[in-house]
């Protein structure tokens, strides 16, 4: 009888017990997947989606299309917040993302979208392009945020066509242009459409065609969508025999302005394999090109857009050219999950390609511990023994890149998240949980370590302290990243200093001259 | 008596040579005082024309010049990547205020401008 009642009260302690911890089991587990899909879970109620009518407006849809809703439902860091008055002078702030070929904006008033006249295609994996944010008065010096009439430049890959459409009214985006791509593309690839000034400081955009098959580079002037040059990069001087084909131009390309005429002059693209071509551009729109880097023995996939400045080789890289300017690319490769860091030092007078075996493996760089305001950084006549003409180093990476590289003063800055955080969706383009910063010439660490440790939110921006110091900082609040910032010194080779703006917004002098006149 | 008039003739000869030796010495002396007066007063010009665009090259705004042309940055050591960093290209001409003044000089100028917010704003 006592048996029998301690197993009734057995089995009503574990009923009261169980049933309240089943449920809370339950819940967990329904919040793990909330949490796990939380991303993936519809946007926001709020947003608005708006259809392409024949007038070239858009209209409000009250049911939206078939959308992805896999999309990221917060900001993505793909432009920096835009601050802007309306007509009305109301501040406002307007932040863009192209996912998948949709143009989705995030501001004050409303969540918005604007969708093609059909779905998206099908990807295999979330496609992100930069869309070009254009602003008819943007402010020079300290960004006040005073701007007006935002306009916008993106790929729209469902239809597989760029557009060009006015966001000065929110509520009723106007379509200025739209220009279809003229080939067929076998595999949908979103692109970043890049923004150039040719001549008579006309603006112009170099857009790829993604297809192995025809490699094109078309130049289309921003005003009005009208295609100015089709570039055929089928053939080029390789210096080999037969020459190799190109492969699919997913990244987008980079130009330089050597001249300092007002029009780029110099246009580099690197197919999907490693294959990077330099085209000269002449005013009348004939060009040379030449494969002055062939990296794909590394089996490496380049997709990441190119980043190009003109820089002065420091003294103990003087051998690397005959001139000391040369052209610095920074690229990312992936092979398999592994990403890198290549930086090219490029002469003009390159005869033969740049190939992986030229380059200087520089992953020692995450080890070293460098002080700030130190010289030599790591004895970098022992780092760089470069050949004549040609120049560079590759870094394997211990993250993802999450945000395109910045040069700041000669230091190279890339914020990247540990493999960790990989799955989360969306948080792989906002948070970072280490920033590279790196002597551009050197790989070697500019701070305490080459890869500090620190969370960020992107997108970050370039911000002064009251004593003129710079700092990094995230954009959404205005928290400190990275303060003092540190340039790189004509000092010595590995030398770094402080960083204060009133030095750096200055008049220079180039030149003194007497005006005779010729009778 | 004839005599007395030939040597009298000769003395008024050799008086009228000296006095033109002297005045031509005298004129060339000037002359060459007046050329060297009208290099330096050129060299005058030519300094004050120079003094005159350095004052007005530092009286130049440390603000970005409206109308300057926006022009890629030239090649530098401490390099940037765009948009960060914008340069301007500047010719800046003194003008001559006296037409008898030396040419006027003239100054290629860049700018670097960095885009920056300012401490504790938020975008």
């Amino acid at each position: 009888m006592k048996g029998l009642f301690l197993l009734i009260k057995f089995s009503l302690t574990v009923l009261v017990l169980g049933v309240p911890l089943q449920l809370m089991a339950a819940k967990t587990a329904t919040g793990n997947a909330a949490a796990a899909t939380g991303s993936a879970a519809p946007a926001v109620s709020t947003e608005r989606y708006y259809q392409l009518q024949p007038d070239l407006t858009y209209r409000p849809l009250s049911h939206p299309l078939a959308t992805n809703h896999s999309f990221c439902p917060k900001p993505r860091p793909d432009t920096v917040p835009l601050r802007y008055h309306d007509s009305s002078g109301k501040p406002l702030w307007l932040q863009l993302s192209n996912e998948s070929g949709q143009l989705r904006w995030f501001g004050d008033t409303e969540t918005g979208a604007v969708v093609s006249g059909a779905p998206p295609v099908a990807l295999t994996e979330t496609a992100v392009a930069s869309p070009l944010l254009l602003t008819s008065a943007v402010p020079g010096g300290v960004n006040t945020g005073v701007a007006a009439s935002p306009e916008v430049i993106w790929h729209d890959l469902a239809a597989n066509q760029y557009q060009r459409a006015d966001l000065a009214n929110l509520h009723a985006p106007r379509l200025r242009w739209r220009w279809s791509v003229p080939l067929a593309q076998q595999s949908p690839w979103l692109q970043t459409p890049v923004l150039q000034r040719w001549q008579n400081q006309q603006e112009v955009l170099l857009i790829n065609s993604a297809t192995a098959a025809t490699p094109r580079l078309w130049l289309l002037q921003a005003d009005s969508g009208k295609m100015l040059a089709e570039f055929d990069l089928q053939h080029y001087a390789s210096g080999q025999q037969p020459p190799a084909a190109l492969g699919a131009l997913k990244a987008a390309p980079a130009a330089l302005d050597l001249d300092g005429d007002g029009a780029f002059d110099r246009v580099y693209q690197i197919d999907e394999q490693g294959q990077l071509l330099r085209l000269d551009v002449s005013p009348d729109l004939s060009y040379q090109s030449a494969l002055v880097a062939d990296l794909s023995a590394r089996h490496a996939v380049y997709v990441s857009p190119l980043l190009v400045v003109r820089a002065m080789l420091p003294g103990n890289l003087a051998t690397v050219a005959s001139r000391p300017a040369v052209d610095v690319l920074v690229l990312l490769a992936k092979s398999q999950s592994q990403y890198q860091l290549l930086v090219l030092f490029l002469a003009d007078d390159i005869s033969s390609p740049l190939l992986v075996s030229d380059l200087q493996q520089a992953d020692f760089a995450a080890q070293t511990q460098i002080p700030a305001q130190t010289a030599p950084a790591a004895a970098p006549n022992q780092f760089m023994q470069l050949k004549q003409g040609r120049a560079g180093w590759l870094l394997p990476l211990s993250g993802q890149p999450v945000w395109q590289p910045q040069l700041i003063a000669g230091v190279l800055y890339l914020p990247l998240q540990s493999a960790a955080q990989h799955g989360l969706l969306c948080a792989d383009a906002r948070q970072a949980n280490s920033l590279l910063a790196l002597h551009l010439y050197q790989a070697t660490a500019v701070y305490s370590q080459a890869e500090l440790d620190i969370n960020m939110q992107l997108p970050l921006r370039l911000a002064a302290a009251a004593d003129g110091s710079l700092q990094l900082q995230q954009s959404k609040d205005g928290a400190a990243v990275l303060e003092g910032l540190h340039g790189v010194s004509e000092s010595c080779a590995g030398c770094t200093e402080k960083l204060n703006l009133a030095q750096l917004s200055q008049w220079r002098q180039l030149a003194i001259y007497r005006q005779e006149e010729v009778y | 008596m004839q005599a007395k008039g030939f040597v009298l003739v000769v003395c008024l000869c050799f008086i009228v040579m000296v006095s033109a030796m002297a005045f031509s010495a005298l004129t060339i002396s000037q002359l060459s005082q007046r050329i060297g007066m009208a290099g330096q007063l050129q060299t005058q010009r030519y300094l004050s024309m120079k003094l005159k665009h350095l004052q007005q090259l530092q009286q130049l705004s440390a603000k970005p010049q409206a109308g300057a042309g926006s022009i890629s940055c030239p090649a530098q050591l401490a390099v940037w990547s765009e948009p960060q960093l914008q340069c301007q290209l500047l010719q800046l001409q003194s003008v001559a205020s006296d037409p008898d003044d030396a040419e006027p000089w003239g100054t290629l100028l860049w700018r670097t401008d960095l885009t920056v917010v300012v401490a504790g704003g938020v975008s």
